[in-house]
């Protein structure tokens, strides 16, 4: 019986590597990129963008690479993913695509077209970076990342490019497939998605990061701006560093200031005063003083309050901005609902049903502390003699 | 008589509870309390001591091992009976559990693999292991268990690191308390699973540190369940988490070290399989052991290829589909399991509070190791 079974396990052994799902590199394409879009016929458009193989024979330091878009539609997203089969012969290897674009249409009338794709499909991450085209087609955005890619980046170098923004500007937080679909579905919460454009200002087609996407419910119904991200950024941003202040004219003599925020912490609280829903926001900033445009020296003891102060009122206006846009916009991408649910569940039990009606109305205080901790190589400024 | 070491019937104990509950109580959970279930989880403990005040009574006051227990217990009949029908339950609970894993694996790794090629393959294995004997799958547990915890822990602290947010489980304790407790009991069906010890403990070196061994057991398993469900509501959140059919394998999915390690799912199901078979061994083994105390067979071991054809046909036939197989999962297996691994053996204890301790339980056990003796 052993030697049986023995002989039952080496004649499979040779199957192992031929099992139902073998799929050959040389038949597939590493997807990039996933994209989907409504089309003006009411169906979807399903995008996928890659880079071409180049031939072994071909290859060497100078060998430049072709990024190409393949398209498909459907009445759904999966239909439209796989008629994308009628114009290519490759399988796609979606595990690798770290970038979703949503294309404007779609995102103005209904987003639950992808969010059902996006929960079950086993192909893809719930860690896919989600951007919204605007004033662009999801076509048109891909167009011109196939034709003006650096290098082999393409749709995938969107995501370091975001994640870059984040930290050095402090203007756009990214978000991944898994969070988006969590602030769609949990009570409390809606999603905001930094958008793309195609900037025509140099005369060349560059794709341009510009504003983020309000979403309330199941679609986009507003944007925030560049002030009003930044704001969002430190309230909502799930790392914590990352932001540049620019302060014009802090002292006679010097044009501008510029610091960054090298590590924040925001807290946003409610608070129940006189039988009435607060919400109470502070922040606490570290800054490091990057640059003076003049020669005052301004980076000193006795001009350090004045700074920190300067970079607070900034820093409390972008938030007051982010809040009132919120609001004017009646979608709670601060989470309030949220942060009511989690630190006064009695009092979000009350006011969930009517919180449509409740939170532009909810009154903030924004408390913000700034604090200059260093400069970079040189504590004084460039003197002229 | 098989001799089994301390380590090994621990090993044996966790592998038995933990795969599947690893992959399917928090979602199961988090349905029914949210953000609380990591707390649900935790409390487990609770009927988990119930469970082992309960066996370790009965296996003090029993002079042999199970399915002899329930004859010695309960009388020649109905005893008789009661044990065929612990026959019927391994065989089902063994196909479930090799039906559970081939439709995991079908939805998530190998969808266009047969299942029956799955289930073909999986069953040639546990048959060369039930083959081997009781003392040498004790030796396999005991591997496993050294390769499979290390890389659990490994995998919570890698998607803890980046994900760690307890934001994510408040607020803590404001829930439904009727969902609350039921959730716990709903618990109660895996921790319940330590049945087997009523076996295995009369082969243990030492009998008497057997409750010590199943709280280690219990506690492992508890602290693995409640980090795991923690970890699951802090990467997704409580309503996303009760979305996702395997929540943890999802959050697998997302273990991303400096964007250079990434995608090490088939690592974890590699590792998962070594869990899944533990399983599943055990329980065939059961069926097997079981058979033969009860109708009297010399040995065990042959009942293994036999058995397979049935095994492997339950479990093609226990559901058309994977939402079919998810309603047994969350609603018959509970009650099926409540009934033969809480409410029997209660029943036995309740008889048991009224029988004095065996005198002799030295001889008695050597008397019984003369019917063991050649199976090991």
């Amino acid at each position: 019986m052993k030697r049986i079974l023995i002989l039952i396990i080496l004649i499979l052994l040779p199957l192992h590597s031929g099992c139902y799902n073998l799929l050959e590199i040389n038949d597939a394409v590493v997807a990039q990129n996933f994209s989907v879009d409504l089309l003006e016929n009411g169906q979807l458009a399903f995008y996928a963008q890659t880079t071409e193989p180049i031939p072994r024979t071909e290859t060497g330091e100078a060998a430049p690479t072709h990024n190409i878009t393949v398209m498909g539609t459907g009445n759904t997203a999966v239909e439209a993913a796989r008629n994308m089969f009628l114009y290519f012969p490759r399988i796609f290897l979606w595990i690798h695509s770290n970038t979703m674009f949503i294309g404007e249409n779609l995102a103005d009338q209904d987003l639950t077209h992808v969010t059902d794709f996006l929960i079950r499909n086993r192909n893809t991450r719930l860690q896919t970076y989600v951007f919204v085209t605007h004033d662009a087609t999801v076509e048109e955005v891909l167009e011109v990342l196939d034709e003006n890619s650096f290098g082999s980046c393409s749709a995938r170098c969107i995501s370091q490019q975001v994640e870059m923004i984040e930290k050095d500007l402090g203007y756009y937080v990214p978000i991944q497939t898994g969070e988006l679909l969590e602030d769609m579905v949990t009570p409390g919460i809606e999603p905001v998605i930094p958008q793309v454009v195609i900037d025509k200002a140099s005369g060349q087609e560059k794709i341009k990061f510009q504003g983020m996407a309000v979403v309330k419910s199941n679609k986009v119904i507003g944007s925030l701006n560049e002030m009003e991200s930044q704001g969002y950024h430190y309230l909502r941003a799930k790392r914590k560093d990352g932001g540049l202040i620019v302060i014009e004219n802090p002292v006679e003599g010097v044009d501008s200031v510029t610091l960054e925020v090298t590590s924040f912490d925001s807290k946003m609280r409610p608070e129940i005063q006189g039988g009435q829903l607060r919400m109470k926001v502070s922040i606490y900033c570290e800054l490091k003083f990057l640059e003076e445009a003049g020669t005052t020296n301004i980076y000193s003891q006795a001009n350090r309050g004045l700074l920190e102060n300067q970079a607070r009122l900034q820093i409390q206006e972008q938030v007051k901005h982010c809040i009132q846009k919120a609001q004017a916009l009646n979608s709670d991408i601060l989470g309030w609902g949220l942060s009511t649910w989690r630190y006064e569940p009695d009092v979000w039990d009350r006011v969930d049903p009517l919180w449509d009606e409740v939170f532009s109305h909810i009154p903030s205080s924004i408390e913000v502390k700034a604090v200059l901790r260093k400069s970079q190589m040189s504590d004084s400024a460039f003197q002229f003699q | 008589m098989p001799r089994i070491s301390n380590f090994q019937l621990y090993a044996m104990l966790f592998l038995f509870l933990s795969p599947l509950a690893f992959l399917e109580i928090p979602e199961i959970l988090t349905n029914l309390v949210n953000q609380n279930a990591w707390l649900a989880a935790f409390l487990g403990i609770i009927p988990g001591y119930l469970m082992i005040f309960v066996f370790n009574y009965i296996l003090k006051k029993s002079r042999y091992p199970f399915p002899q227990l329930l004859i010695e217990h309960l009388g020649k009949y109905l005893g008789g009976m009661v044990g065929f029908f612990y026959i019927l339950y391994f065989v089902f609970l063994t196909s479930f559990t090799l039906r559970f894993f081939t439709d995991f694996i079908e939805t998530n790794v190998l969808p266009g693999t047969p299942i029956s090629i799955h289930i073909g393959v999986l069953l040639l294995a546990l048959v060369i292991g039930i083959r081997s004997g009781i003392v040498n799958i004790a030796r396999l547990h005991e591997i496993i268990l050294i390769i499979a915890l290390p890389f659990i822990i490994i995998i919570l602290v890698l998607i803890l690191g980046p994900h760690w947010n307890t934001e994510r489980l408040l607020p803590v304790g404001h829930v439904d308390y009727k969902l609350f407790m039921f959730s716990i009991g709903s618990t109660m069906f895996v921790v319940s699973k330590l049945f087997i010890v009523l076996t295995l403990g009369f082969w243990c070196e030492k009998k008497g540190q057997v409750a010590s061994i199943m709280v280690k057991a219990l506690w492992t398993y508890i602290i693995i369940i409640t980090l795991t469900t923690m970890a699951t509501i802090m990467t997704f959140g409580g309503i996303i988490t009760s979305f996702l059919t395997f929540p943890t394998f999802s959050m697998v999915t997302l273990v991303n070290i400096g964007n250079f390690i990434q995608n090490i799912d088939i690592i974890f199901i590699g590792f998962w399989i070594l869990g899944i078979f533990a399983a599943t061994i055990m329980a065939w083994f059961m069926v097997c052991y079981s058979t033969q105390i009860l109708f009297g067979l010399k040995d065990y071991k042959f009942l293994a290829a036999p058995s397979s054809l049935m095994i492997g046909i339950i479990s093609i036939l226990i559901s058309s589909n994977i939402l079919e197989l998810l309603v047994v999962t969350q609603r018959l297996i509970p009650i099926i399991e409540g009934a033969f691994f809480i409410i029997i053996p209660l029943i036995i204890f309740f008889i048991t509070l009224f029988k004095p301790y065996p005198v002799n339980e030295q001889v008695l056990n050597t008397g019984q190791n003369d019917q063991m003796g050649n199976t090991a």
